[in-house]
């Protein structure tokens, strides 16, 4: 089945029996070229520039939290996109969406990025200041909120490694039985005997589908008590009880986002455009339209009520988020108002104006471009978001007294930004030389559940459904 | 769906258009709850047009209380139709086929009900025009476009035309069915009906894409319909209502009662209508595993205005906080709120073999829209009983019989409604129904058959 891309180099179709699977994912992608090799080395490598800004960043102090905001923009930027991605591949899984198969492993592979999230945490947690005298959830509680804040980190990225582990599992055992090599060892104590049995394969499906309901759960959790702990929390009147929901859609949006230019550049640089079609594409982008109008749902709900209601204390709010300082006559003069507009156009605006039309949509090119856009409005918007409550000194109060003076982003945090960047792309492919990025499992599963018959006078897909 | 007999089209024809063509005794039975409720409801407002407003307990401050509980219920329900007919269309689902009609047409009598609501609220519903039309009948004052209680009439007749063109829509096949099987008038209107379907390959195509179309289109009107009647109490600032969740709140809530509601309706119409071959244990199945996601969706957000209630500690808040959660018949309603909307039925869902238990999913169905009309008491009467800062201001809202009996009406009329259009059209749409039975693809995979179906290619598709 060829695709509609205009492209140099021709596409084959996908494969055919369960031996190309093999030979292909097992052999084939696994291979470990120079470029794979110089891109796994030189992500190593930068990993470390990521501790070398903390150091940097603490050596300016750790008691004043409004120097640490654009780490604070930073970490949560590439929290939200990491965590996010699992979220697509899990989601789509629960609404049993076959064209999925081919991006799940690209997806869930993701989760190995948990565990740079919880060490990136710690300076968070250190640098930001405590509850006494500011509303928050916990009522005054004395561990709040580092204890609720760190279990909740923990549960998801347990929860997301724990889910990896039972989906790698069958294709560790395919590794074992057909590679060779230290990745043939490593894969034959990962595999923990399996051997494909109906009843393994039943409690896989049961554990997933467990494992996956509890990383929903946890996502939404640790979305709910970090943005209220950590963003919320810091701004005398802001009280958003929708607020959670946004960022965890958004990271949602820019994980499905990340995953869709991961999944184009994987077709380009990894050869796996056979995998990676037009079908997965277009479904994606759909998911990315839909997400890109909530974005607006969500941010508008909050919206209209703040500047219906004309409170005093939600006046500011909408100042420091969206219009910046009224008494600044040049809007384009207020630094609030700039990150609110980039926000907004790449977040939701210019996706919306592509992605509405399915001529755009059902391409290759298009929604690669969109998930770049939505990258770059996802910046914007965690900017918007903590780069401005965290410049907040002023403690507790009714409202806003002032709106503060952002900080401008120094090396120490160009250093941590391109350190956690780096430390999540050389896990990712790390993790890839093992398993590769197309699940083995899933795909062969896709040849039972999917074929293509004559039809009257045409041709017809057949999806078999045996729940 | 193993082992389903394979229907020829006679028989789908027979099956589903009897009640058109005749009046079995268990349908004509079907009407008498119904009716009754309805005429309870009908003396009921007479007696309140006739007295005024105060044979209800409405009181200051409470001045909203069952009438517009009773309203944000059923455009709740009216959710359902969307949900079932738009979105799983858009999403290819196949289970939906025989329930879409249902959904579809529920959404347009509820919709039709829910409106009734405030003009009997009114007290003097002839005054209501004065507030509907843009004109500035009395002494220059014009209605308030900034207002919610504009918008509402505004999103929700939007709903109620987009709706109305979608279930006419795809009644026309149906309707040209039953024009070329029967005689005399009858003949004659169906034809009228039919808008002269043929049934040619260029008319199916339209069909097809105004389907889509309208799914999308009326998306987004969906969820304004019921974030504008929920920014009627959150635009307010009575403390408990100003909250920002409130629109995803009550839209996924809706979706929540709706669907529950098309469970009842699906397990009614089986029942009634002798539907065996066309509503099976799998389509529950398919509901209920759409209702397990529906309802964690409803209790997280639930969770989130519960959370948040406490989370600036104001005086106001806690003290609704403190009769939702603590006082008389509150705490009541709450436990009974959580239990039938959440915790007893989704742990129930869980398990397919419940799933695939009709009487079981009929009643725990049932238990949910009892949670979920309580549910929208919960949020709405409290906060207005405390809205004021003075507690000497406060009040205990106490509903009357009238109000009661309007309530019940509300459900006679809706299910009265569904059984007079069950006379005139089929309410499993037989197109569909025999749509599914050619796409419908046994695959031998192994030893086993299990079912498939048939979809589409990209290039077929032309839009």
């Amino acid at each position: 089945m060829q695709n509609g891309d205009q492209e140099a180099v021709v596409i084959p179709g996908p494969p055919a029996t369960h031996e190309d699977i093999t030979e292909e994912l097992i052999h084939v992608s696994r291979q470990t070229g120079s470029r794979m090799k110089k891109a796994i080395i030189l992500s190593g490598i930068l990993s470390l520039f990521g501790f070398i800004g903390i150091a940097m960043q603490m050596a300016n102090g750790i008691d004043d939290h409004t120097k640490w905001n654009f780490y604070a923009v930073i970490y949560f930027y590439i929290f939200s996109v990491t965590m996010g991605i699992p979220m697509a591949g899990i989601g789509l899984r629960f609404a049993r969406a076959q064209w999925r198969r081919p991006t799940s492993r690209s997806a869930e592979l993701f989760a190995i990025a948990g565990p740079v999230n919880l060490i990136f945490f710690i300076p968070i947690l250190m640098v930001a200041p405590p509850i006494e005298g500011r509303n928050s959830l916990w009522m005054d509680w004395a561990l709040a909120p580092w204890f609720p804040d760190i279990i909740m980190m923990l549960l998801l990225v347990l929860t997301g490694l724990a889910f990896l582990y039972v989906s790698l599992l069958p294709d560790f055992a395919a590794v074992r039985d057909h590679g060779s090599g230290f990745t043939q060892r490593l894969a034959s104590r990962l595999s923990r005997g399996w051997s494909g049995s109906p009843k393994e394969w039943s409690l896989h499906k049961s554990a997933l589908g467990i494992l996956g309901a509890f990383y929903i759960t946890a996502y939404a959790m640790t979305h709910l008590v970090l943005s209220s702990d950590f963003a919320m929390t810091l701004v005398p009147g802001w009280k958003d009880p929708i607020f959670p929901a946004f960022h965890a859609i958004t990271g949602l949006q820019m994980g499905a986002a990340l995953l869709i230019v991961t999944m184009y550049l994987l077709r380009r640089l990894g050869g796996l455009g056979r995998y990676f079609e037009l079908e997965q594409f277009w479904g994606y982008s759909r998911l990315l339209l839909a997400l890109s109008l909530f974005w607006f749902y969500f941010w508008w709900c909050a919206f209209i009520l703040f500047w219906y209601a004309r409170l005093p204390h939600e006046q500011g709010v909408i100042a420091l988020f969206v219009s910046g300082d009224f008494a600044v006559e040049n809007i384009l003069a207020r630094p609030q108002f700039l990150m609110f507009a980039g926000a907004i156009s790449f977040s939701f605006i210019l996706p919306f104006l592509i992605l509405m039309w399915n001529i755009l949509r059902r391409s290759i090119v298009w929604p690669t471009v969109v998930g770049l856009i939505v990258l770059i409005g996802g910046f914007f918007d965690r900017m918007r978001l903590y780069a401005n409550s965290w410049s907040i000194d002023q403690v507790g109060g009714h409202g806003l007294d002032h709106l503060p003076t952002v900080n401008a982003p120094g090396l120490p945090d160009l250093l941590v930004f391109i350190g956690m960047v780096s430390s999540v792309l050389f896990l990712y492919l790390l993790i890839s030389r093992l398993v590769g990025f197309v699940s083995v499992w899933e795909t062969r599963e896709a040849l039972l559940l999917r074929f293509i018959k004559p039809w009257g006078v045409g041709y017809a897909h057949v999806v078999v459904k045996p729940e | 769906m193993q082992d389903r007999p394979r229907l020829t089209q006679t028989q789908v024809n027979e099956e589903l258009l009897w009640p058109v063509f005749s009046f079995k005794r268990r349908h004509a039975l079907a009407f008498i709850p119904p009716l009754i409720l309805l005429m309870g409801g009908v003396i009921a407002v007479t007696i309140l047009i006739y007295q005024g407003l105060w044979v209800t307990g409405l009181q200051r401050p409470a001045f909203w209380g069952f009438f517009i509980v009773n309203f944000v219920f059923w455009i709740g329900v009216s959710h359902a139709g969307t949900m079932i007919s738009s979105i799983l269309r858009l999403t290819q689902a196949e289970w939906k086929r025989p329930i879409t009609r249902a959904a579809e047409v529920m959404t347009v009598f509820a919709l039709i009900t829910s409106l009734l609501h405030p003009v009997i609220h009114a007290g003097r519903p002839w005054r209501i025009i004065y507030w509907l039309l843009p004109y500035d009948f009395a002494r220059g004052v014009w209605p308030d476009v900034r207002s919610p209680l504009v918008w509402d009439p505004i999103a929700i007749t939007t709903y109620l035309t987009g709706s109305i063109l979608f279930v006419f829509t795809a009644l026309i096949p149906d309707f040209a069915l039953i024009r070329d099987q029967s005689t005399g008038m009858r003949k004659k209107i169906y034809s009228s009906l039919a808008l002269g379907w043929r049934g040619t390959p260029r008319q199916w195509k339209l069909q097809g894409i105004f389907g889509i179309l309208m799914s999308a289109l009326i998306l987004p009107v969906f969820v304004s319909v019921h974030s504008i009647v929920s920014w009627d109490f959150a635009v307010s600032v009575v403390p408990a209502w100003h909250v920002t969740v409130y629109a995803p709140y009550f839209v996924i809530g809706a979706v929540h009662s709706g669907v529950s509601m098309v469970l009842t309706l699906m397990a009614l119409m089986r029942w009634i209508f002798k539907l065996e071959n066309y509503i099976w244990e799998d389509h529950f199945d398919a509901v209920g595993r759409l209702l397990i996601f529906i309802a964690t969706l409803w209790l997280f957000f639930f969770f989130l205005d519960f959370a948040f209630s406490f989370y600036t500690r104001e005086e106001q808040e806690l003290a609704v906080m403190q009769r939702r959660l603590f006082e008389w018949p509150f705490n009541a309603i709450t436990v009974i709120m959580i239990m039938t909307s959440y915790v007893i039925p989704i742990p129930l869902w869980l398990s397919k073999r419940v799933r695939r238990n009709i009487p079981l999913m009929f009643w725990t169905s049932i238990l949910v829209n009892i949670g979920m009309w309580l549910e929208r008491y919960f949020l709405i009467i409290p906060a207005i009983e405390r809205k004021n800062e003075l507690t000497f201001l406060w009040s205990n809202y106490v509903p009357s019989l009238i109000e009661s009996l309007v309530v019940l009406a509300s459900f006679g009329m809706v299910a009265l409604l569904l059984l007079l259009f069950a006379k005139v059209v089929p309410l499993v749409p037989a197109w569909e129904a025999k749509e599914g039975i050619v796409f419908r693809e046994d695959v031998q995979i192994g030893e086993v058959i299990v079912p498939g179906i048939i979809k589409e290619t990209e290039e077929d598709k032309a839009w």
